[in-house]
């Protein structure tokens, strides 16, 4: 079998099985194999762009031909994996140095390299069957990350994300079952084929859609079926937040979205599921940005902002015009970077000040500069502010819906922004530049290991900004070629 | 066929039974007898690999950890009253659905035309290894996340 | 034979209503299990009766018997999940689990 981007996946699941055994001997050895095989991927990611642009584009001129070959990764596959590899290697970085010494134990590490793995699976399989398998691994390692500090509240946060992780799993199973049924195959060539050929029913394809569509919207966390992100972003510890929210809903369920958009702008007569999308899409940005003004505690404010961010993303990506899926994919990395970044510091300032709630904060810029810094570029960056990343995938989301025809979904877009922004800006006078309080009196700057992921981190987003022409060029205009 | 059919009826009935019993002893075991039913309908429908699949693994395995999780629980706290009111009119929807679909389902199965039918004179080992090997790799995936997951719940921290 | 499957399929939509039911209903968490374990009866025989419908049992059988590998880690990290809940609170029901909403 061709080997594809097979060995993104074996190579961490390798370091997962070697950690415990690694464990005993000496606990820095352990922590820096995770740290180098992360870093090893990330890089590899980044060289294999063009290399997977030459599988990309073999699997799309053979796109008229029957049968039609399998599906072996291309660039958007590896755009993702950059994205894993990176929020990964900052998640691992941030747990190496937040806990001295002992307290994690040996299956934290194992547990997110064996989640990396999974989600490096679903983004280069070809195939919804093996997507589902994959997605079962990231979904397994999660509840376990999601409670691994053994409090209640932890428990509770992977319980919920378990009984609507399950039945999403469930519909995805059926719509595969369904797509079986009606191509003979579960593959995504199988799909484009019958899709484009008529072969099989088109009630059935759709029907087989819209489980698809149900089921990764739950895994994705879009309204109505956010039921879980709240509470499991808010009670995960801190890094795993960051992973959660930075790389596992976007790999899970916002993935494959926007692939089955890319599949069905391609084969004509299936705009009800993309239509169906937008507006769920639509609707998650602006619940997302409403519930996060209410909140006190700002890991749960965090949790909305996500909801409403990719609710930017599947609008976009429903769409489907070029520009429409630039913007989308983009907004996918960005949105990994701030979201990493905040939850990052977010941890930060709870071990710093013992509290989350934002009511009780104040002041801490003066005590926290460099947290305090990057955070200020992660929010700015999240409400769209040039020149930082943020502002330039924002402005295409909103351009693209203009000039796509759907004007009023535009507007949506554009008046939650702006919403947004004016929230956040009030929220970070408050906490960073008001005056010190009694929490804030004590807060100390975290160690310096502990800031690197968040300063790389809002280094990119500054650097991608201010470069956005060449990024354009280098990275994204290859990724939209294999969306269509 | 009348055996098949009384196969589905009673897969059908020791489900619901399952969800019904207030013992959860008997819940589990309710959902054993269904998994031995899911076993036999498979065989009639010449799945055996399936088939044993499914009774090893369902009806063995899992009767097997739910009975010793059922176990470890206090008996106050397994005897508790479902909120079964607000939920009345479910089955009606079901009800309807069931109907609809039993008349329009057809819809949505057409007789495949032309599809390749490689790999069917294929027994499913090879199969399996040959064409599916990233599920395999999948598999594998997944029972080492599983490993993990009780490791992370119920080890000792040795440190 | 339309007619096989359309029982098969019936059966399937049966299945996963009373699946639904059983995991909007319950309060029990063993009994969520039971609910989410009925969804994946459901689905084997989904997968199964497609595969003879269409002539291709053993993918069928080869998609099946991967999934049922899958599903039951999946069911014995949720009772070790549910074990440790019990554990930790002392109780098993699931209207008792709402410390997080403030």
């Amino acid at each position: 079998m061709n080997q594809g981007l097979v060995p993104f996946i074996l190579l961490p699941a390798l370091a997962a099985v070697i950690v415990p055994f690694l464990w005993r001997k000496s606990r820095p050895a352990v922590e820096s194999l995770s740290a180098l095989v992360l870093g090893l991927g990330l890089i590899a990611a980044l060289i294999g762009i063009p290399l997977a642009g030459q599988l990309g584009a073999e699997f799309r001129a053979a796109r008229g031909s029957f049968p039609m070959p399998p599906f072996r990764g291309d660039e958007f596959s590896t755009l993702m994996l950059v994205t894993i590899f990176l929020i990964s290697l900052a998640s691992v970085f941030y747990s190496i140095f937040s806990v001295p010494g002992g307290e994690k134990r040996a299956s934290y590490y194992s547990l997110i390299l064996i989640c990396t793995a999974g989600m490096a699976g679903v983004v280069t399989t070809g195939d919804f069957f093996t997507m589902y398998v994959f997605l079962e691994v990231v979904a397994v390692s999660s509840f376990a990350l999601i409670a691994f500090s053994g409090d209640s509240e932890g428990i509770e946060g992977a319980l919920k994300y378990l009984f609507l992780s399950a039945p999403a799993s469930f519909l995805i199973l059926l719509g595969v079952a369904l797509l079986f049924l009606n191509t003979g195959g579960t593959s995504f060539s199988h799909l484009f084929q019958t899709a484009a050929g008529g072969g099989g029913s088109k009630a059935g394809i759709l029907a087989a859609l819209g489980l698809f569509a149900c089921g990764f919207m739950v895994k994705a966390g879009l309204v109505p079926f956010h039921g879980w992100v709240p509470d499991a972003y808010q009670s995960s510890p801190a890094p795993i937040s960051a992973l959660l929210s930075g790389i596992v809903t976007k790999v899970a369920g916002v993935y494959a979205l926007v692939r089955m958009s890319m599949f069905l702008h391609a084969a004509p007569g299936y705009a009800s599921v993309t239509r169906a999308l937008m507006f769920f899409g639509a609707l998650s940005i602006v619940v997302g940005a409403l519930a996060a003004m209410v909140q006190r505690d700002f890991k749960r404010l965090l949790a909305f902002s996500s909801i409403s961010q990719v609710g930017y993303i599947v609008l976009s990506a429903g769409l489907g015009t070029p520009m429409a899926l630039l913007g989308a994919t983009f907004h996918l990395f960005n949105h990994a970077t701030f979201k990493a970044t905040l939850f990052l510091n977010g941890a930060a300032v709870e071990r710093a000040t013992g509290t989350r709630d934002m009511t009780q904060l104040g002041g801490l810029g003066s005590r926290m500069p460099w947290t305090t810094g990057t955070s200020v570029v992660a929010f700015l960056s999240t409400a769209g502010i040039p020149p930082l990343s943020g502002f330039w995938s924002k402005l295409i989301i909103i351009v693209a819906l203009w000039v796509g025809g759907a004007k009023g979904y535009a507007i949506i877009a554009l008046l939650a922004s702006i919403l947004t922004l004016g929230y956040f800006l009030i929220l970070q006078r408050r906490i960073f530049f008001g005056k010190v309080v009694s929490f804030t009196e004590g807060a100390e700057e975290v160690a310096a290991g502990m800031l690197l992921p968040v300063v790389v981190l809002a280094a990119l987003m500054v650097i991608i900004g201010l470069y956005f022409p060449f990024i354009c060029q280098l990275l994204l205009d290859p990724a939209v070629k294999a969306l269509l | 066929m009348s055996l098949y059919l009384l196969l589905l009826v009673a897969l059908v009935l020791f489900s619901l039974l399952a969800v019904v019993f207030r013992n959860m002893l008997l819940a589990a075991i309710s959902l054993g007898v269904a998994s031995v039913a899911l076993t036999l309908i498979l065989f009639a429908l010449s799945a055996p690999w399936a088939a044993t699949f499914e009774l090893s693994v369902c009806a063995g395995l899992i009767t097997v950890l739910f009975v010793s999780a059922v176990s470890m629980i206090r008996k106050e706290e397994l005897f508790l009253k479902e909120g079964r009111a607000r939920f009345a009119l479910l089955p009606l929807f079901f009800l309807l659905f069931g109907i609809g679909f039993w008349f329009f389902g057809d819809r949505f199965a057409v007789a495949l035309r032309g599809m390749p039918t490689l790999g069917e004179q294929v027994g499913v080992g090879i199969l399996l290894w040959s064409v599916r090997s990233h599920d395999l790799l999948g598999q594998l995936c997944i029972i080492l996340a599983g490993v993990l997951a009780i490791k992370a719940f119920f080890g000792r921290g040795r440190d | 034979m339309a007619d096989l499957l359309r029982v098969n399929w019936f059966l399937v939509v049966i299945l996963a209503f009373l699946g639904l039911y059983c995991l909007l209903v319950s309060r029990n968490l063993l009994r969520l299990l039971i609910g989410i374990e009925i969804l994946s009866k459901g689905c084997i025989l989904a997968l199964v009766s497609s595969g003879v419908a269409i002539g291709k049992v053993n993918t069928a059988q080869t998609l099946a018997i991967t999934m049922i590998v899958v599903e039951v880690v999946v069911v014995a990290v949720a009772l070790g999940l549910i074990i440790r809940a019990y554990g930790a609170t002392g109780s098993i029901d699931m209207w008792k689990l709402n410390k997080l909403k403030d």
